[in-house]
């Protein structure tokens, strides 16, 4: 694990790696040798909180040292902002969802068509399911993929890292 | 001055009492909070980094730092201004309870 903890301190800018890795790493080998003998589940979220930690804590860095970013702008942890103000209701998530699962649907109906034009004797996986087999297959792996997003999203929210935009620090003049 | 975020203020506060490195202000905020605020190292040194940038803290020689082992303490700046978020907490409080109270009645 801690390679991949050294892996991810690869991502943060050369100044802010050479001012905090080393101490960085052993923070993370302190916290790591803490929770070895708990139960796997705490192992389980601590390694998740930290991985989720670095990489958001990178992301903020790159950010940071780019004035004048776009992305400084548009990116907002937790949610995907157009303006400060703005969230997607929550009834966007499975209707994308949906969406997802009916392009992949005929995507894959285009394949197997052109496949049977072009080899009439072949038949291929598509064609062997029934349509709301078939659905019902894509909606799952739509529903698998909008939850590993939304585990992702979890993760980071436990971390703490979407407070780092909100931090305001400077005395008024 | 913006208000503190929870994070920072527990920070800071953490550093009022003593210096401290990494893992020890990690383990102090999760302490302080009973377990509420569990700070992973990113989001600590991305804090971190921000107040040597702002003064409000900076490092420590202390005799058990060593290679990856960095204690921080709190600047002048840093602890006043600790101090005035600290009454401003206190006023809203103040307030707040009135208003409860005077409700509740």
């Amino acid at each position: 694990m801690l390679l991949l903890y050294r892996t991810a301190m690869w991502l943060y800018p050369r100044q802010c790696r050479a001012e905090f890795a080393d101490e960085m790493l052993g923070v993370v080998r302190a916290g790591a040798t803490e929770v070895g003998g708990e139960k796997w589940i705490n192992r389980v979220r601590f390694h998740a909180r930290e991985l989720a930690g670095l990489l958001a804590g990178a992301v903020d860095e790159r950010v940071r040292i780019r004035p004048n970013s776009y992305f400084k702008l548009a990116l907002v942890w937790r949610r995907i902002a157009m303006r400060s103000s703005f969230r997607f209701p929550k009834s966007v998530a499975p209707m994308m969802m949906l969406v997802f699962a009916l392009v992949l649907f005929t995507i894959a109906r285009a394949a197997s068509t052109a496949v049977m034009v072009s080899s009439p004797h072949v038949t291929t996986a598509g064609e062997r399911l029934s349509l709301p087999l078939s659905v019902g297959l894509w909606l799952g792996l739509a529903y698998l993929v909008g939850a590993l997003v939304w585990l992702l999203i979890h993760a980071l929210h436990q971390s703490g890292a979407q407070r780092l935009s909100d931090i305001q620090t400077w005395p008024q003049k | 001055m913006e208000p503190l975020t929870e994070t920072v203020l527990m920070i800071l506060l953490s550093l009022a009492e003593q210096p401290r490195h990494g893992y020890s202000i990690l383990k102090d905020v999760e302490q302080m909070s009973d377990g509420r605020v569990l700070l992973s190292t990113g989001t600590l040194y991305g804090a971190l980094r921000r107040l040597l940038d702002d003064r409000w803290i900076e490092r420590f020689q202390d005799e058990d730092t060593s290679r990856g082992k960095q204690a921080y303490r709190l600047t002048s700046l840093g602890r006043g201004n600790l101090q005035g978020e600290v009454a401003r907490m206190k006023q809203l409080t103040k307030l707040a309870s009135r208003r409860v109270a005077r409700e509740e009645a």
